[in-house]
């Protein structure tokens, strides 16, 4: 897994964030999900509600 | 073989310097005609070559369909799950997606380990051989028949119905429908046999599984439970076949990569990732349109047959940096070498286990390894296999 700190995978085999808010020192992690994920599922939204 | 032509009088992209290599071939269709109709035989497609439209076609599942129409392997009802359009595709993909989510593949890793090493032990000391024979068509077989339950001792049988499907000697589309036909009925007949068997006395299998499955308090009727198995026969073995051969037929004619494999076993998956890109050994897929519709400014009709070519799709200047490089460190690598939208591929997380344990082995005990003395791959069209991956070390 690409981003094993942001996400986890359920027993079903479905990813699930485990934050609702991604820690400061994640972020970049988390960017490296959004980037790389093959059906463009994932996206970022900064405090002011805007996709990153 | 189905393809009975010689080189020289082989049609556009199948030649053999094509086959081995197609991707200048990609980078032509994009450059002179990304959207294409094509006629042969009796038999027309339109051919999509860039790669924003070969993510339209595969995410838009409403007008291009999955529908038994695109593929026409022997099945005489609709392929679980790929053959099912939505809403009703969701229903099975849930109950399937469980059944091949990394988890549960990774209680197979050990087990496939061992398969492999086996397949090593028997060519080791000899210091050359076909790689195709020994391993690529081997494993997934093999994998394949313990999963289901299946007696290994009827590998043979197997892998002869299997190739009947994908390589029916045949001299047009009317001959091979008719073969295909006739080997699809014997898969029914094998596949029939052993759910009976399973619904009797279930063992600790995937047709066990799928039996007792439920969704929304629903459970598989026997048929289903057919119509999954006969894909996952077709879809599950010559694939994984096709991605070892030219992964190892690439690292045995590029030294320095496969040097960084092996000073660095932590690359491989990304390894993998990348030569999925690169070679996709599955270079395309099929769908309908089922209504008028356009691509890139081109017209496609109702009814047409549409291929997107998964490797053009992946070696697309317009949308990957250094397309023509192939780079083990990629920052970002979205290919659609397993397809894309609903219908990507349910095995891809098995097709990477065993595509990765193999590497790791083979690499870890034979880590030196060239093609053998003036030997020219021959690459199959469509899935590429090589047959003639003959290698000494």
């Amino acid at each position: 897994m690409l981003s094993p700190d942001v996400f986890e995978t359920d027993d079903d085999g479905y990813g699930q964030a485990k934050f609702l808010v991604v820690p400061d020192e994640l972020i970049q992690q988390a960017r490296v999900a959004v980037i790389n994920c093959p059906e463009d599922a994932i996206t970022l939204i900064n405090e002011e509600g805007d996709k990153e | 073989m189905s393809n009975e032509t010689t080189p020289e009088e082989a049609a556009p992209g199948q030649d053999l310097e094509s086959l081995r290599n197609p991707q200048p071939l990609y980078k032509m269709m994009r450059d002179l005609a990304p959207v294409v109709h094509m006629e042969r035989g009796n038999m027309g497609s339109t051919i999509v070559a860039k790669h924003e439209d070969v993510l339209t076609v595969l995410r838009t599942p409403e007008i291009f369909s999955s529908n038994a129409e695109a593929v026409k392997i022997g099945q005489i009802r609709p392929l679980i799950p790929l053959q099912i359009d939505p809403p009703d595709h969701a229903k099975y993909r849930k109950l399937l997606d469980p059944l091949f989510a990394p988890k549960r593949i990774a209680g197979l890793e050990e087990r496939t380990r061992l398969l492999v090493n086996g397949f090593i032990d028997e060519v080791i000391d000899a210091k050359k051989a076909n790689f195709h024979l020994s391993v690529a068509e081997p494993l997934p077989s093999m994998v394949f028949l313990e999963l289901l339950g299946l007696p290994v001792s009827r590998a043979k049988e197997f892998i002869a119905l299997k190739d009947g499907i994908i390589r029916p000697v045949a001299s047009d589309e009317a001959g091979r429908l008719v073969k295909v036909n006739e080997v699809g009925a014997k898969i029914y007949a094998v596949l029939s046999e052993v759910v009976e068997a399973r619904i009797l006395e279930p063992k600790n299998d995937f047709i066990s599984s799928f039996l007792t499955s439920e969704v929304d308090g629903e459970r598989l009727t026997p048929d289903e439970v057919i119509d999954i198995c006969y894909l996952f026969f077709l879809a599950g073995l010559d694939t994984v076949t096709a991605s070892l051969d030219c992964f190892i037929a690439y690292l045995a004619q590029n030294e320095d990569k496969r040097q960084s494999l092996i000073a660095r076993p932590e690359l491989i998956p990304a390894a993998i990732e990348e030569l999925l890109r690169w070679e996709s050994p599955v270079t395309g897929v099929a769908r309908i349109a089922i209504q008028d519709t356009e691509l890139s400014g081109c017209p496609i009709k109702k009814g047409t047959l549409v291929a997107p070519i998964l490797g053009s799709a992946n070696t697309d200047e317009s949308f990957w940096e250094r397309a023509n490089e192939v780079d083990f460190e990629r920052e970002t690598n979205k290919h659609l070498a397993f397809g894309g939208g609903v219908h990507r591929c349910l095995g891809s997380h098995l097709a990477r286990m065993e595509l990765r344990v193999t590497l790791e082995e083979w690499h870890r005990r034979i880590p030196n390894y060239q093609l053998a003395n003036g030997i020219a791959l021959r690459y199959s069209q469509g899935l590429r296999q090589v047959e003639n991956l003959e290698l000494v070390w």
